[in-house]
């Protein structure tokens, strides 16, 4: 029996063929499955294809990140840390590495669904190897571009500022000179979302910029352009911060959490004060530690190991620490993976 | 999402653990094994209950390990009101009664699935597709009850087969002849040569005890750890490990049963390898293993043992000549090239020979290939290669694994 005849007589049922006389047709048939179906797998022909070779992607300008690195990324991905996938980009992008290939179709799906922040984050880790990827599939488009300034002349808006948000991290001044050139021409939503590419690598010579933007008629363009000019001078209400902390500790144990982590110079200030800050805030000590954990920018981290063994080393902070020291010791890690 | 067992264990004459149900109080499930009689303490009026039927399956899947006896259980066991005549030593001639009436129990069963088998070709295959799930669900209870849960595990996947893919029928039909093939090979048990015997044994259910396999001649050797699979059961997690000795040349499969939902962590990762002493379960070609002692690492996986498509498929057509029941098999294929084709992927070799891919790392695999040949290593299951792991620089890359259910 054919395997094609076996088929239809299999699905049709013995019952309802003629051949009803043949009381074992059900084993026959069964029998015959075993046989003909070994056949059919063992020696099923070979089948062919010929395929249509791959355009290949441009190389490499990056290297790719190091083994414990590559290992830690995959943990976050597998959202066990996923509120450090910001940071950990971050790190790699100031790195200037790029992620193993079989983490790119994870991370251009993760970047569908993100904000532009994050996708320009993952546009910057990808390698040449994620542009080439995102081409062969419609749903990644959006990572497609091969520059940033075609990104920023022909994507759609929020494609735009992706692409003002890479430029900016290239070179600060070029990025403001290509908004300052296409500015008059930009409709008041298109404004108010590339102006905040501004954040990346703000500098003093934004303010000329920023404070002709004051006088924009949009309300929340105004808005943006003036919390940028409050961020640029941020350091003098730091300093005022500062002054008051080093008059009064506890006021230490009331700093503001603020949403983005603290300014450098802020962080740097705070962990060369921790001795004493730990010694006057006693009680309050641990609340302050778990904040500062958070919110110390990355690069002022490993100093904030001492703030962790001082820390530790005081019996009635140890307890509430777990968490604290748990979060400086994973980012220190990632920081010192990406290094190597 | 598994059953959570609190607690499990084993001595040679019980199987017990404890596991969370509706009420605060974790029930106590304890089996005698001399008896086959279950004891828990959930309120359920059926008897056996799921628990004693769950944890009747789990020992016969993957026993657990060996442990002290918890206080409760030797009250436990007495509330059976049998006569209290367990002995602690075995008897060899009441074990081998035992073992007699079991295989009794099983060929009952497998007349069973016979005459149900009969029944569906007689309605036709046609008619099957519609039938309720439940239809298959009685069958395979019905094996559990006759102690055949390899046998019933089969007739669940039978039932679980997709209407919707292509092949259904195809599929259907080739299931359908293997089934019947294991039936008559555990009708005419004796007649087979010792490695097939152990095979067909296996299929249905009755698993080889783990220290009769850690008794074994091992064999030394690094391993290749080449790839892992995670699927999650109805009842636990399963957990494929697949290895490849460089010295020996042979494949070797580590497979683990977790009821709590945890992956089982034995620190062989993909991509590393160890030197270890590994004993196998007997069979036609044995695969399956167990490790003794503790693996050392040695250093890390550079290449795979890949071929073409058509040694491959050789090698395979081979491997079903000495076993033909089994359900997958590894497979290296050594610089192929990753192809999409209306949304379904496929490797292709150097002589153009294609094999299909399933599971989700088509876009894992082009990506590190970037257009360029590949070794790719899988599970080959007759129709598709399930890509598990990836050469690459001289590295082997383990493709992301995610649970499936």
């Amino acid at each position: 029996m054919s395997f094609g005849a076996l088929l239809e007589q299999a699905l049709a049922g013995t019952l309802r063929l003629a051949a009803a006389g043949d009381s074992r047709a059900e084993e026959g048939l069964l029998r015959s499955a075993a046989y003909e179906g070994m056949v059919r797998l063992a020696a099923r022909p070979l089948q062919r294809a010929v395929p249509t070779p791959w355009i290949p992607s441009e190389p490499e300008t990056k290297p790719e990140i190091g083994l414990a690195a590559a290992e830690r990324l995959r943990e976050i991905l597998d959202e066990r840390r996923p509120e450090l996938l910001r940071e950990w980009l971050t790190l790699a992008v100031d790195a200037g590495r790029r992620v193993p290939y079989v983490e790119i179709p994870e991370l251009l799906e993760t970047a569908r669904s993100a904000d532009p922040a994050l996708r320009e984050l993952i546009m910057n880790v990808g390698g040449q190897r994620m542009i080439w990827l995102a081409r062969l599939n419609p749903e990644w488009k959006f990572a497609a571009w091969p520059s940033a300034d075609d990104q920023f002349e022909l994507g759609t808006l929020s494609e735009r500022v992706v692409a003002l948000r890479r430029l900016r991290r290239a070179s600060p001044a070029a990025a403001r000179a290509k908004l300052e050139s296409v500015w008059p021409n930009e409709r008041v939503d298109a404004r108010v979302a590339l102006l905040g590419a501004l954040y990346i690598g703000l500098e003093s010579a934004d303010e000329p910029l920023l404070r002709q933007v004051l006088l924009d008629s949009g309300r929340d363009i105004r808005d943006t352009a003036a919390r940028l000019l409050q961020r640029l001078t941020a350091s003098v209400d730091e300093y005022e911060l500062l002054r008051q902390i080093d008059a009064d500790a506890s006021v230490a144990a009331r700093l503001p959490s603020p949403t983005e982590p603290w300014s450098e110079s802020f962080s740097r200030a705070i962990v060369a004060r921790l001795p004493t800050l730990l010694a006057r805030l006693r009680y309050a000590a641990p609340a302050f530690l778990r904040d500062a954990a958070l919110c110390l920018d990355p690069r002022v981290a490993a100093d904030g190991e001492r703030l962790l063994h001082l820390g530790v080393a005081s019996d009635w902070a140890a307890g509430a620490l777990e968490r604290t020291v748990e979060t400086l010791e994973y980012r220190r890690a990632m920081r010192d993976e990406l290094r190597q | 999402m598994p059953r959570r067992w609190l607690e499990l264990g084993r001595t040679n004459d019980a199987v017990w653990g404890r596991i969370k149900g509706t009420a605060n109080e974790p029930y106590q499930v304890a089996i005698d094994l001399q008896t086959s009689s279950a004891t828990c303490t959930c309120p359920s009026r059926r008897r056996p209950c799921k628990h004693a039927v769950g944890l009747t399956m789990l020992n016969a899947a993957a026993p657990p390990a060996e442990a002290p006896p918890p206080e409760w259980l030797a009250a436990s066991l007495q509330q059976r009101q049998k006569p209290a005549e367990r002995r602690a030593i075995v008897d060899p001639e009441r074990a081998a009664a035992r073992a007699r009436r079991r295989e009794q129990r099983i060929t009952e069963g497998v007349d069973d699935l016979q005459r149900w088998l009969e029944d569906l070709l007689r309605a036709g295959l046609a008619e099957a597709a519609s039938r309720p799930w439940r239809s298959f669900e009685q069958m395979s209870a019905r094996l559990v009850d006759a102690q055949a849960p390899g046998l019933a595990r089969y007739v669940r996947e039978l039932g679980s087969l997709p209407y919707g893919v292509r092949d259904w029928p195809e599929r259907m039909v080739i299931e359908l002849g293997q089934v019947w093939l294991l039936l008559t090979a555990w009708r005419r048990l004796q007649e087979l040569e010792p490695g097939l015997r152990a095979d067909v044994r296996s299929l249905v259910g009755l698993n080889e005890a783990r220290d009769d396999v850690l008794d074994r001649p091992p064999e030394h050797d690094a391993w290749d750890v080449l790839g892992r699979r995670v699927i999650e059961g109805e009842r636990m997690l399963v957990q494929r490990t697949w290895l490849w000795g460089r010295n020996s040349q042979r494949w070797a499969l580590l497979l683990d049963f977790d009821p709590g939902g945890q992956p089982v962590e034995h620190g062989l990762a993909p991509g590393q390898s160890f030197e270890a002493d590994l004993c196998f379960y007997a069979g036609a070609a044995p695969l399956r293993a167990l490790v003794r002692g503790a693996p050392r690492q040695v250093d890390a996986v550079a290449t795979l043992p890949g071929c073409s498509v058509a040694s491959a498929m050789r090698a395979y057509a081979e491997s079903l000549g000495r076993n033909p029941w089994q359900e997958r098999t590894p497979l290296a294929l050594a610089s192929v090239v990753p192809m999409r084709r209306d949304g379904a992927w496929s490797v292709t070799d150097e002589q153009h020979h294609m094999v299909e891919l399933s599971g989700p790392a088509g876009w894992q695999l082009l990506a590190v290939s970037g257009g360029q040949p590949i070794d790719v290593f899988g599970e080959f299951n007759g129709f598709s290669l399930h890509p598990l792991s990836v050469a690459y620089n001289g590295r082997l890359v383990p493709l992301r694994d995610v649970a499936e259910t």
